[in-house]
């Protein structure tokens, strides 16, 4: 569920008392609830749950493999990933859809 | 057909029973007797407590006939020095929370009434948390059977007891390395375990469970409150400080400890452990210590004091009582005090007359402008429809003679706790 009362926690510029950055298990569908997310394992993200409703942007590192994302779900734009670097998504409230920046 | 309950479920009264009970502890003993200890006000400059830490003088014999009577000296003052630091517990609801709620219609309780009791309450629970570890902010050290997403406390000395259901964590390697942070989700203090959420990666054994906004977890950066390990503390590294003065230098500011060596107690440690106070400032210092423990050391003391009934029965039938009333024990003179929160490998000789706090900032509503209350905001910039308050603390623990204060540490602890 989106909670846009939340939404200093996907900010780029947060103090030390926020959250840290979260690792989570990489899946077909992934929940980040912080700006900078690291995955673990193998398994290609498709679907990423919108932490807040309107447009925001996640930074994710593929920690395991670089076919880290798929555009079967709501992400578009390049799939392959960086194991090291993040790859950006902005999030378009209107389509619905995350897009994967072009770096 | 008959009319079945179905058919009647809209007239069906549904009863709230009127009084909350509290499925958790709100504790905060030692906390309570510190806090009525006297209370310095200072400044964000460091308070003094001057101390004399040696004596002086050249004793010596001399020659009455015509000999040299030599030199002289004298004591040697210095001082130990504290600075506040500063706490808060935050509180956040949303309107909805509070206006579902605001009336005697429509809840049992105000959920915003009670949440601003509570909150002191809850508050000063941390507060009793923080003054059981020793300056580092360390509220728990995972054992073996941690996972990314529980942590496991059961070889830890106050258990889950320090860690508070909703409260933010961060967790660092044994060597103060950061490894996240995340949120106890359940607390079993039972089991000593914590939940968590988020997992942290990588979180296993030995890892330090630490207050947030705690930067380095070490007894040597001591960034928290001063418990009563920083105080009743022999340690003799140099380059840890208790109050300014290195204990690896100033064996006079070093506590005085009873190792028990993990031998469950005997009646002769905490004699020992009172006596050690006697050497050290004299047989007629003015100390009179309570023994604090978990009451798992005051059943081990019970136990001892067990074995010592004797049944004289008679043809009458008597009724029994095994027990000692826990209330009013004492531990050679010290008054038994106990509290939950404590160690359950400690017994601590705390003296009122040297514990004292600095206080900056009392303990109250975090206000500016004569707001107790904020209200958040949302991600248009617009007011978001939650409000926040901040209960805050500034202050520091003292005691005025380390020397006077004495532990027992490195208890066996009875079976089940």
């Amino acid at each position: 569920m989106a909670d846009d009362l939340n939404f200093q926690q996907i900010s780029t510029v947060q103090d030390g008392k926020q959250p840290k950055p979260v690792t989570l298990t990489a899946a077909a569908t992934i929940a980040p609830t912080t700006f900078l997310t690291r995955l673990s394992g193998t398994t290609a993200v498709a679907t990423i749950t919108p932490p807040v409703t309107g447009s925001h942007m996640l930074a994710i590192v593929a920690g395991t493999t670089t076919a880290a994302f798929t555009t079967s779900g709501n992400i578009v734009g390049i799939t392959t990933a960086d194991t090291t670097a993040p790859s950006l998504f902005i999030y378009d409230p209107i389509t619905a859809k995350y897009m994967r920046t072009v770096v | 057909m008959a009319l079945t309950e179905a058919q009647v479920t809209a007239l069906e009264l549904e009863r709230v029973i009127p009084k909350i009970r509290t499925l958790f502890d709100r504790d905060d003993k030692f906390f309570s007797a510190i806090q009525k200890r006297d209370v310095e006000k200072i400044s964000n400059r460091q308070m003094r407590i001057p101390l004399e830490i040696s004596p002086g003088g050249a004793f010596q014999y001399f020659d009455a006939n015509g000999g040299d009577l030599g030199r002289g000296g004298g004591p040697t003052f210095d001082k130990a020095v504290l600075t506040s630091v500063f706490m808060s517990e935050n509180i956040e609801y949303t309107k909805l929370a509070q206006w579902a709620t605001d009336d005697a219609r429509k809840a049992i309780v105000s959920t915003v009434r009670r949440l601003t009791a509570t909150a002191f309450d809850e508050m000063r629970r941390q507060l009793d948390s923080q003054m059981m570890q020793d300056g580092s902010g360390v509220i728990g050290i995972a054992g073996a059977a941690t996972t990314t997403t529980v942590i496991d406390l059961t070889t830890f000395e106050n258990g889950a007891r320090l860690i508070r259901t909703g409260q933010t964590l961060q967790i660092f390697t044994s060597a103060a390395a950061l490894r996240g942070s995340t949120v106890a989700t359940t607390v079993d203090v039972e089991a000593k375990t914590v939940t968590v959420s988020p997992a942290v990666v990588g979180m296993t054994s030995t890892d330090l469970v630490v207050t947030n906004g705690i930067t380095t977890p070490t007894f040597a950066a001591a960034q928290a409150l001063f418990g009563v390990p920083y105080h009743h503390n022999n340690g003799s590294t140099p380059g840890t400080f208790w109050l300014g003065f290195d204990r690896g230098t100033f064996p006079q500011i070093r506590a005085n400890r009873v190792n028990a060596a993990s031998v469950a107690l005997t009646l002769p440690l905490p004699r020992l452990a009172i006596n050690k106070i006697g050497n050290r400032i004299g047989i007629d210092n003015n100390f009179s210590p309570d023994a604090w423990m978990h009451p798992a050391q005051q059943q081990a003391y019970e136990e001892i004091g067990q074995l010592a009934i004797i049944i004289q029965k008679g043809a009458n039938a008597p009724g029994l009582n095994q027990y000692f009333n826990g209330n009013n024990m004492q531990m050679a003179g010290a008054p038994v005090r106990t509290s939950f929160n404590w160690s359950t490998k400690r017994i601590d000789f705390v003296s009122k007359e040297v514990w004292g706090r600095g206080e900056i900032l009392p303990l109250g509503f975090y206000t500016t402008d004569g707001r107790k209350i904020f209200e958040l905001r949302g991600a248009s910039g617009g007011v978001a429809t939650a409000d926040i308050f901040y209960l805050v603390l500034g202050t520091q623990t003292f005691v005025n003679n380390p020397a006077g204060c004495s532990y027992i540490d490195a208890l066996a602890v009875p079976s089940g706790y």
